[in-house]
């Protein structure tokens, strides 16, 4: 019997050994190279390595990692002599002593450069390097065990076993965590990071009434047992899967069963389903069949590719195995696997062979779409019956529509026949006698012969013939799903490692197996008796002793609390990942992820209840501290979080009191600009309003067309799998948050929503806006700047509750506002123009 | 020298990184902290200031100095969208015309009988140099000195839609990022009250694949596309909703910079406080500085005359190419003109007749009009689709009216403008024009070409994503030497 996993005794051995020793970036593994990586690397990689890179080695020499350049190349051998920089030749070419001067093209490099890179090498140890060509297997492929909890000089400031790890590397550093956060801004932090959500007025008050640290425990678990829970954590989760409604591509057709994928991603967050099984679910749910129909639902996971035109059918079988695989490793194992499918893993040690090692066990996967009965979960508050009706009725709809169009058409063309040569310019030849499809396109764009009216009867019926067509799509209502299953010619497909990825070059068969770093052979896997290679790799990966799964899944919890995961790149725990300087604690949490039986919801515990978490985004001593580690990688204070496009939208959604709570079920059609739609090739029917104000995780993901306001927001890149979320500040943000019909709309339903909760008083008006908006009333001066843009410290008494409500609305055109408001006396601006500026604020976009 | 990754993480500084660093504003907040209210709208307060300063993370699009000296500093592409076939507009096939109406069979999908179509079109020497031009394109014929013509290039898909992405992005499936996007990332931008990348579609059709053409992808969202409408209201929600006074708008901005102020105290180091204000005002901006660019009526009737704006015809293609001018002028740094409807596999004859008829007088309206302003030396001009034709047809549309389908490795593109020598014809087909046989270009050899001229190396703009450095020529391109000034 082959061995799945490095034997546990010898890997423990092995990371206590190495976790002291390596410092403060478990990932790199001795001094010298590490230095390497941080110092010289940079300055070798922006003028050296276009030409002498790994694959580029020009004259034999690469300059891409320590081994290469001792290495050497094929004129001056050795390019670096250890603690000799004057002999080397790397220096001697760089300075000019050796000709040509390096680099070839550009200007040469800088004296500091240059000198940096000597002093490198004169502290070159003698034996750098050495050992180099095996190096042992670092962090993150050791295997799992539970480290000790670190002794600590402040135990006071000691929550839980996160508080520990953190505050004895802060105390490496001889630093201090920064003070507690105020009441305020941890209710807010728990609120947007577990349901993305603000709290309410009422819930506002009711923990600020009582902030014990048993009413922060019981606010969480009550924040965790809602359903809005599942929203906010699956849509991250969503982001990691690429998930998306449509295929992308120019088709970019509906994939209209996919919601039932999102719905499921959801609902298995809300019941915190053992994230093992979760997994199993995801890359093999149709071979447990005692995790019944829901578990099909899991498979969308694999139905997510582009399917991009190919001339030929293995260039698509690629497409989708590629995708697959590379989302499989980059989603559960953290690793960078797609590197691999052309050459050997540069950084890792992940062989090509591997790669395609693994791609067998995809290798007879077939998708489609298929019946499977709406389950019991799925129907939970909704009508069945109804939707049957709405699938039926839109079937009828859209053939009528499609006989509609085909009649017009033929109308349409009948009449360019008749009337052909006026349609060409004068010295435009050779007209046609047939009309073609294309012909009427282009005369219909030129408008001449047909009406304003019949242009957009024709556009029309074009657009609701194809594609999305409408929310009420008869596929949204069918109970099919896109599953997965293995073809019966299993046994006979055969897997080949593929030179550069070219499926025309064809090497050696391989057979199903895991990564050789983590079993430490490549034997494969033994396959006789068992029904589904699928299955094999997902007990694999979802098993207590893979060495990357619990790791990359903490890790990524903590990075969506966080702002950043404690390794950076969370998809890459690899050694391009950033590193992290707390490996103990990723293993500490993914130690205690399996033991709670891999439950999300109780890492959650672990890490809010955590001092680590509650900390201030201040320190009293944060410009000595910048300076140390400016980008709080050692966590002395909470670093800020811009909010994520969806929760922006949500909460305007929430604070307006216009959200819909209804979760489930196809995706609403947001209304998008015509013009944008057109642009993009796209089109739909938006949904009606109340649909629309549904939660974002709910709103169609279209590859070819993201909503702007998302787009604005840094939304996900829903092309491919997406770990991180940019964070960047650019103007079309304003246009979305300050200008667009739907912040207008959403600021005058929160004016009226003031009016009716606090009637007609501006400085009432003003508190409650700023209670619903920020969780907390407005400071004197505050109060004083509002009240002078509503014009006027008070309203007059005895005015009439209509003068109000027609203040709500924004003042008339330019110009007319300011004498208008004068004349009615009080108003100047709109109390909605007041909340537009509120829902502006950088606090409440920010996360402090 | 400067950095030419800005963000390059590999194993420096793993990015992108959501915290946003200290950005040394320090300086600023204590002198100017207090008084921001009072300075709101005013202008360009905070950029200057930021300059004096030692920023960690730099705004993307603060203008960056390129890694070689270039001529040229912005670039307009002129996306002739369905691909226009090379024998029928720069690359003569006098043998093909002997071949006209004979069968071959080959594969095209399937193994097919097919006929060879010969070019309707009458070519004829321009120029000093000779150039030998379709005649479909009568006035550009006057401009071949100033156009360096590439015959030999060829691309790695023959579909639309990842025809596009390969030229948009060089990249056959949706997902990099734009030429446009690299280029901003490279260089920043020259005017920060207008988009640096901006696309001017064709009213008549999406772009084949969407908006994903034009995304910055992975790169930072500084580096989007833009998409301008030619027609009507320029950008989405650039304004806010009718009904919205300017004044009350002005109040809305000072009344919000206020509110904000004091929150800067609660994160001295978070630079996105105090750009996220920089942005209102920025916007604000933004509502005049835009449609000011786009105001083509402004220009003299001679002006419009010139590119063909009164006919009904060349209309749009002579709006955008004016637009494009005058965008360039403002330092917009990457203007992608499209002009769809190339994809003539039937009538080829009128099809492209139109579309030369639609396109020749604005194109060479743009080329003039920059040369006569002095501005052609820092434009780059590039003309091209995603792919070429085929020298044959399917039966049917033989029969009826003959057109050419699509084919990947044949197509032809032109260079003008800063840093390119006029006049030049580069490489060759065969000899029915089917494959580039002398000087073949790859695509990413035309990508690494636009950013030699930009003034970029495309071995050196990388950015680290998935794994890896990514770049916009993959493992790199040759730059086309031969149309190298």
């Amino acid at each position: 019997m082959t061995l799945s996993f490095r034997p546990l005794l010898v890997s423990c051995f092995v990371l206590a050994l190495a976790l002291p020793a390596a410092g403060e970036s478990a990932a790199v593994p001795s001094e010298s190279e590490d230095r390497f990586q941080r110092e010289i690397r940079p300055i070798l990689s922006r003028n050296c390595l276009a030409c002498h890179g790994a694959e580029t080695r020009q004259s034999g020499l690469a300059l891409e990692n320590l081994a290469d350049i001792l290495e050497g190349g094929a004129l001056s051998g050795p390019a670096v002599l250890a603690g000799k920089s004057s002999a080397s030749p790397l220096i001697q070419y760089l300075t000019g002593e050796k000709q040509p001067r390096m680099p070839l093209t550009g200007s040469p490099l800088p004296e500091a450069d240059i000198a940096a890179i000597s002093r490198w090498i004169d502290e070159l140890p003698a034996d750098a390097g050495v050992g180099a060509e095996e190096p042992s297997l670092s962090w993150p492929w050791t295997a799992l065990a539970e480290p000790r909890l670190p002794e600590v000089q402040d135990r006071s400031w000691v929550r839980n076993g996160v508080d520990a790890f953190i505050l004895s590397k802060l105390e490496e550093k001889e630093m201090v965590p920064a003070p507690p956060a105020s009441e305020r801004a941890r209710l807010r932090r728990i609120y947007f990071g577990l349901i993305g959500l603000p709290p309410t007025p009422e819930e506002a008050q009711r923990f600020l009434g009582d902030s014990s640290s048993a009413a922060y425990a019981r606010e969480i678990e009550s924040l965790l047992s809602r359903s809005e829970y599942g929203v906010r954590w699956g849509r991250h989760w969503l982001d990691l899967v690429r998930y998306a409604d449509t295929g992308g591509e120019s088709t970019d057709d509906a994939r209209s069963h996919l919601w039932r994928y999102r719905d499921y991603v959801i609902r298995a967050f809300n019941q915190d389903r053992p994230y093992d099984r979760f997994i199993k679910e995801q890359i093999a749910g149709d071979a447990y069949r005692h995790f019944g129909d829901e578990a099909k639902l899991g498979t969308g996971f694999l139905y997510q590719w582009i399917p991009v035109q190919r001339d030929r059918g293995p260039e698509r079988r690629r497409d989708v195995l590629n995708d697959v695989v590379g989302t499989t490793g980059s989603v559960f194992l953290g690793m960078t696997l797609g590197c691999a499918r052309c050459h050997d893993h540069k950084y890792d040690p992940i062989p090509t062979r591997d790669y395609y090692r693994l791609e067998a066990f995809f290798a007879p996967l077939l998708l489609k779409a298929a019946p499977v009965p709406f389950t019991e979960f799925e129907l939970a508050g909704r009508q069945p019956e109804v939707w049957k009706e709405k699938a039926a009725a839109w079937d009828t709809v859209l053939e009528s529509r499609k006989a509609l169009g085909e009649r017009k058409k033929a109308e349409f063309k009948a009449r360019m026949k008749a009337h052909r040569s006026p349609v060409m310019a004068q010295d435009l030849k050779d007209w046609a006698l047939e009309v073609t499809d294309t012909d009427l396109r282009w005369a219909m764009n030129d408008g001449v012969l047909f009406s304003k009216e019949e242009q957009d009867l024709y556009q029309l019926l074009r657009k609701q013939t194809t594609r999305f067509a409408n929310p009420n799509n008869p596929g949204y209502f069918k109970p099919m799903a896109f599953t997965a299953s293995d073809s019966p010619l299993r046994d006979s497909v055969g897997t080949y490692v593929l030179k550069g990825g070219n499926y025309l070059l064809r090497g050696e068969e391989v057979q199903p197996g895991f990564l050789s770093a983590v079993t430490g052979h490549s034997d494969p896997v033994n396959l006789e008796g068992l029904s589904s290679r699928r299955k094999v790799l997902a007990e694999w990966i979802a098993s207590p002793d893979n060495p990357l799964t619990a790791r990359v899944m903490v890790n990524r919890i903590w990075q969506y609390h966080f702002g950043t995961g404690l390794v950076p790149q969370p998809s890459d725990l690899g050694k391009n990942g950033g590193g992290t300087r707390h490996p103990e604690l990723i293993d500490w949490l993914a130690w205690k992820f399996i033991r709670s039986g891999w439950s999300v919801k109780a890492i959650h515990r672990l890490i809010l209840q955590s001092n680590t978490y509650q900390q201030a985004l201040r320190h009293p001593r944060w410009e000595a501290y910048e300076e140390i580690d400016s980008a709080n990688r050692y966590l002395w204070k909470r670093s800020p979080i811009r909010l994520e496009a969806e929760v922006i939208r949500d909460s305007l959604l929430a604070v307006s009191g216009e959200l819909n709570p209804l979760q489930g079920g196809p995706p609403f059609f947001p209304r998008i600009d015509q013009e944008v739609m057109d642009r993009a090739g796209t089109w739909w029917e938006a949904s009606p309003v109340e649909d629309r104000n549904r939660r974002t995780a709910y709103m169609l993901q279209c590859r070819s067309l993201q909503s702007p306001m998302i787009s604005a927001f840094d939304g996900p890149n829903i092309q491919e799998t997406c770990p991180v979320r940019g964070v960047t500040t650019v103007t079309p943000q304003v246009f979305a948050l300050f200008n667009s019909d739907f912040s207008h709309q959403q600021s005058r339903a929160m004016a009226r929503r003031i009016v009716r909760e606090v009637g007609a008083d501006p400085e009432r008006q003003i508190e409650r806006a700023f209670q619903l908006a920020l969780q907390r009333p407005p400071s004197p001066s505050e109060k004083q700047k509002c009240l002078s843009f509503l014009g006027g410290s008070r309203d007059l008494p005895g005015e009439s509750r209509e003068l109000t409500l027609k203040a709500i609305s924004f003042s008339g055109g330019a110009g007319v506002a300011p004498q208008a408001a004068t004349r009615q006396g009080s108003r100047k601006y709109s109390l909605a123009g007041l909340c537009l500026v509120l829902l502006n604020m950088n606090e409440f976009v920010f996360l402090e | 020298m400067p950095k030419p990754e800005f963000s390059f993480c590999g194993q420096v500084e793993p990015g992108p990184d959501p915290r946003l660093g200290g950005l040394g504003r320090r300086d600023f907040l204590f002198r100017f902290g207090r008084g921001l209210g009072s300075l709101a709208l005013s202008s360009l307060l905070f950029q200057d200031t930021l300059r004096g300063s030692r920023p960690r993370l730099e705004d993307p699009l603060l203008p960056k100095a390129p890694h070689f000296e270039s001529k040229a500093k912005s670039c307009i592409f002129l996306f002739m969208e369905g691909a226009p076939s090379q024998m029928d507009t720069f690359d003569p096939k006098p043998a093909l015309d002997k071949h006209h109406g004979t069968p071959v069979t080959r594969i095209y999908g399937s193994m097919e009988k097919r006929i060879y179509v010969g070019s309707p079109f009458k070519f004829a020497r321009h120029g000093q140099c000779g150039m030998e031009v379709s005649e479909i394109f009568p006035h550009l014929s006057t401009c071949v000195d100033d156009i360096a013509v590439v015959r030999s290039l060829h691309t790695d898909s023959h579909n639309h839609p990842a025809g596009c992405f390969l030229m948009n992005t060089g990249v056959s499936i949706p997902g990099s990022p734009s030429v446009g996007s690299w280029l901003i990332y490279g260089l920043g931008s020259e005017n920060q009250n207008l988009p640096s990348f901006v696309v001017l579609p064709d009213r008549r059709r999406g772009i084949s694949g969407g908006a994903v053409n034009y995304s910055n992808a992975y790169l930072p969202a500084a580096c989007h596309g833009t998409m301008l409408n030619p027609d009507g209201v320029p950008i989405v929600d650039l304004q806010p909703p009718a009904g919205t006074g300017r004044e009350e708008q002005e109040a809305s901005v000072k009344l919000l910079n206020e509110l904000n102020e004091p929150y800067l105290e609660s994160d001295p180091s978070n630079s996105g406080l105090l750009t996220r204000m920089k942005n209102y005002e920025l916007a604000f901006r933004m509502q005049f500085a835009v449609p000011g660019a786009l105001d083509i009526d402004s220009e003299s009737e001679k002006t419009k005359e010139l590119y063909g704006l009164n006919d009904r015809i060349t209309e749009p293609m002579a709006r955008k190419c004016l637009m494009a001018r005058r965008l360039v002028e403002r330092g917009v740094r990457y203007v992608q003109v499209y002009c769809s409807g190339w994809d003539s596999h039937e009538n080829i004859a009128a099809e492209h007749r139109r579309r030369g008829y639609e396109t020749d007088r604005p194109v060479a309206a743009l080329l003039k009009d920059l040369k006569q302003r002095g501005l052609l030396d820092q434009t780059l001009l590039v003309w091209g689709g995603e792919f070429g034709r085929t020298a044959d047809n399917s039966m049917s549309f033989f029969r009826s009216n003959p057109g050419r389908d699509h084919n990947k490795e044949a197509m032809v593109m032109w260079f003008a403008g800063g840093g390119i020598k006029g006049g030049t014809v580069v490489g060759n087909t065969d000899e029915l024009g089917i494959k580039a046989a002398e000087n073949v270009y790859h695509l990413h050899d035309l990508h690494a070409t636009i950013l030699r001229l930009m003034g970029l190396d495309d071995m050196r703009l990388t950015y680290y994503h998935a794994g890896r450095l990514k770049r916009l020529t993959d493992l790199g391109g040759r730059p086309i030497k031969e149309v190298l000034a």
